[in-house]
């Protein structure tokens, strides 16, 4: 558990930055781009072949859990999408794609001579199945004859699971009871397994409401009511 | 102008880029560009790019954003020369964003929402299927946006979508998140002080206005159908559609 699963409701932060832009950084849309088309060429994906010899799983969850398996004091003072430069670059180079020296000796070459041009080329079926991903996407939702445990308007109690590196369950939830809004229909499998967190297995989705007040009692704002979508095993009844 | 690291636009320094899966080896590694002194921990103190003497763990290098910049190219070009993507791949993405999907489709569904009621009912009950049967490009159930559900303020609720373990996104019907909603303090905060937070964006929710937090933690990616504002009665649906903002479709700012 990590102090990033616990960010609902720290207090003591000062002002909220209001910065609209997406990316604040030429760079930042470069390693986006390369997030997503990892995403797409990822090994579960039924899309057609490619020649590229991305050839493993890559998935929100390894970006995920790269940023959260962080010690907290990096994952707070990096940007949003240093986080990201830092995972991916790891990841190739820790799956042998290529390797950390000669990332670098690429690296001390583009400082050297900045106009050094752009690379070229490339098989036309990998964009192809690129543009194919973010078309069809990648639905989580699974068919299963498996029976909902709760039913809408219930009472759950949120379980306080043993999370080590990522987690759907965010912390200041844990140990908190809420009423059952929805109970989404099918069954949702999570892009990994989360060890003894719980979920990775098709599994039913509920949307779980809790009273602020009920979360950080004398230390909220009256009239504000928290939805949460929650897997069924983080949940348990309700005494 | 931000007083955190983690989300400025404009601090004046840099990282090297460590491999964040093994964090702390490597911090120490990449840390050689700026001159580091021995010792570990958050102890050792480094020259920063103000001359002012901060511990090492919360220093950044002065060519912070070179090194990315230079780290970022460097990557991609070594990915294209393998054969792994593309010369155009990262291209194809970015301009996929600019045109098909971006918060242009998602102030189209809003404005129909105003001025269809019974659209905007469906909407609510049912969103991707209410969303399939208007005329926006291929791939609104697509990446990011496979279960989308939408939320509609009125006099008596104020929506507000957040996400506190990361940035889930409907991508097809908004894009991609801006940065205010990957801060850390917008993540933290927004969940327990939802006025507070949304009176620092300029918007005043009545204490008599139920406040309704989203927090999207699995599947669902969710959007706000803002009110409609007044005297607008004589306004086209296209016209009503550019009104429509990212912020006012994640319930931080009104339109």
């Amino acid at each position: 558990m990590k102090l990033q699963h616990y960010l609902g409701g720290v207090e003591g932060l000062g002002p909220v930055t209001f910065e609209k832009r997406v990316f604040v950084q030429p760079w930042e849309k470069r390693i986006f781009g390369i997030h997503v088309a990892m995403m797409a060429l990822s090994s579960q994906l039924s899309l057609p072949a490619t020649p590229s010899p991305f050839k493993t799983v890559w998935t929100w969850a390894d970006l995920r859990k790269g940023a959260e398996s962080l010690n907290p004091f990096d994952y707070f003072k990096y940007r949003y999408y240093e986080k990201w430069l830092g995972g991916i670059s790891g990841y190739f180079i820790e799956k042998g794609y290529i390797t950390e020296a000669e990332l670098e000796a690429r690296t001390q070459q583009i400082l050297r001579k900045p106009d050094t041009p752009s690379a070229k080329g490339g098989d036309l079926a990998i964009d192809k199945r690129v543009i194919t991903y973010l078309v069809e996407g990648d639905s989580p939702r699974r068919d299963s004859t498996m029976k909902p445990r709760f039913s809408a308007g219930e009472k759950v109690f949120v379980k306080d699971v043993p999370t080590v590196e990522h987690t759907r369950l965010p912390g200041y939830l844990r140990n908190r009871s809420g009423v059952v809004d929805t109970v989404y229909p099918g069954t949702y499998t999570y892009l990994t397994s989360t060890g003894p967190d719980g979920i990775g297995e098709a599994m039913p989705v509920y949307c779980v409401r809790f009273d602020a007040e009920a979360i950080w009692e004398g230390n909220t704002e009256k009239n504000v009511t928290i939805y949460a979508d929650l897997y069924e095993a983080y949940l348990d009844k309700s005494n | 102008m931000s007083t955190h690291p983690e989300n400025s636009a404009a601090e004046p320094s840099s990282t090297d880029d460590p491999n964040l899966r093994f964090s702390r080896r490597n911090l120490l590694l990449a840390s050689t560009a700026a001159a580091v002194a021995p010792a570990v921990g958050g102890g050792a103190l480094v020259e920063t790019a103000q001359a002012q003497q901060v511990p090492q763990r919360f220093a950044y290098p002065a060519d912070r954003e070179t090194r990315n910049a230079a780290r970022a190219r460097a990557l991609e070009a070594l990915l294209i020369e393998k054969g792994i993507i593309t010369g155009k791949t990262v291209d194809n993405v970015l301009s996929f964003f600019e045109t098909q999907m971006g918060p242009f489709n998602g102030a189209k569904i809003v404005a129909r929402a105003w001025v269809d009621p019974a659209f905007k009912q469906a909407l609510v009950s049912d969103t991707s299927a209410a969303i399939a049967k208007l005329d926006l490009p291929k791939g609104m159930a697509g990446a990011e946006g496979e279960h989308m559900r939408a939320v509609a303020n009125s006099p008596e609720v104020h929506n507000l979508i957040i996400c506190t373990l990361c940035s889930c996104y409907p991508w097809p019907a908004l894009g991609l998140p801006p940065y205010w909603y990957k801060d850390p303090t917008f993540r933290a905060r927004a969940a327990r002080e939802p006025r507070a937070v949304l009176k620092e964006f300029g918007l005043d929710i009545a204490p008599s206005v139920e406040i309704k937090t989203w927090d999207s933690s699995a599947q669902i990616r969710w959007f706000v159908v803002p009110e409609r504002p007044a005297s607008t009665g004589g306004m086209s649906e296209a016209e009503l559609a550019k009104l429509v903002t990212p912020e006012g479709m994640m319930g931080v700012a009104r339109v």
